[in-house]
């Protein structure tokens, strides 16, 4: 049975090791260290590139159509009284379409605001507009 | 190298000689590669070599065995890393049993078993346990290394321990059974 005491079995290095540590001091006095500098400072100058046309590239984009303001333009019949129920667009004067009606086929309604006390609702009465 | 003012060429291989051996254990124990254990070592005192304008020789040994835990700790995360990504490929797997492998195999069961054990350790409890217990440092020397109080070593080693105690009973009371059922 392996017990935790063999986990400290003592290992000898591998023989040579101060001669290479000798070369290493060698060479770093030498100025080998300073390499890696070079590419670290390469490495950050390619990153601020890099940042920088992604700026470019995000201030150049075209922006984003405004969805809701297309929708505000030309509000779609079948959504109508939703977006007036939120206040998206004016209730209309006369009457609005309403979907479905009768047999399926879009229908005139009249939207009447009904007063109430909470300002944080609006209530809208929608009838068959009269013929 | 604690009479000395300052570190030179000459202190940082006199601290080679004396700490090779005990740093090259300690750092084994994380990358269990004894190319790579030594090249970490080597690593580590050029690292100290760089710094010795800013190291004061009393701190100097503490500080080269943090370094050298560090670099450790860092490749061994490394090689994680890249076996995650299948850039290094997986070890062979195991011959097929023999009798006349057995003895041999039964000291590699053994090996693996032991750097199962540690490396399931967690890495607070791996870095006290092995300059503990390789390093041969007092708590007080491990609770400079690491900035941890000693109380803190003392506890973390304890339960390094007990850790391993618990995975290496388990791995011996697995092999016996896969040896009952070859029998």
């Amino acid at each position: 049975m392996t017990s935790p005491t063999d986990l400290f079995e003592q290992l000898e290095p591998p023989p040579g090791g101060r001669e290479a540590l000798r070369a290493r001091l060698a060479r770093e006095r030498g100025g080998a260290h300073r390499r890696p500098r070079v590419w670290f400072a390469a490495l950050i100058a390619g990153a601020a590139c890099a940042a920088a046309l992604l700026a470019l590239w995000w201030r150049a984009r075209e922006p984003a159509p405004d969805l809701f303001a297309g929708a505000r333009a030309h509000p779609p019949a079948e959504h109508y009284a939703t977006m007036v129920s939120l206040k998206m667009i004016p209730p209309p004067p006369d009457g609005v379409m309403a979907a479905p009606g009768p047999g399926g086929q879009p229908a005139p309604v009249h939207l009447r605001q009904i007063p109430v006390d909470s300002p944080s609702v609006v209530l809208y009465v929608a009838s068959r507009r009269a013929r | 190298v604690d009479r000395v003012e300052t570190i030179d060429d000459a202190a940082v291989e006199a601290l080679y000689a004396e700490l090779e051996r005990p740093v090259y254990n300690v750092v084994f124990r994380w990358v269990w590669d004894r190319e790579e254990a030594r090249e970490v070592v080597q690593e580590a005192f050029v690292r100290l070599w760089r710094m010795r304008a800013r190291v004061e020789p009393a701190t100097v040994r503490p500080l080269l065995y943090r370094i050298a835990v560090n670099l450790a700790s860092n490749r061994r995360r490394w090689r994680r890393l890249r076996r995650v990504v299948a850039l290094e490929r997986a070890p062979a797997a195991a011959p097929a049993p023999s009798r006349a492998a057995d003895e041999a195999m039964e000291r590699e069961q053994r090996q693996a078993a032991v750097r199962s054990a540690v490396e399931a350790l967690p890495e607070r409890l791996r870095r006290v346990v092995t300059l503990c217990e390789l390093a041969g440092l007092s708590y007080a020397e491990v609770a400079a290394i690491l900035e941890i109080p000693a109380g803190t070593v003392a506890s973390r080693r304890n339960a390094a321990m007990e850790r391993l105690r618990s995975v290496l009973d388990d791995e011996a009371g697995g092999a016996a059974a896969r040896r009952a059922r070859v029998r």
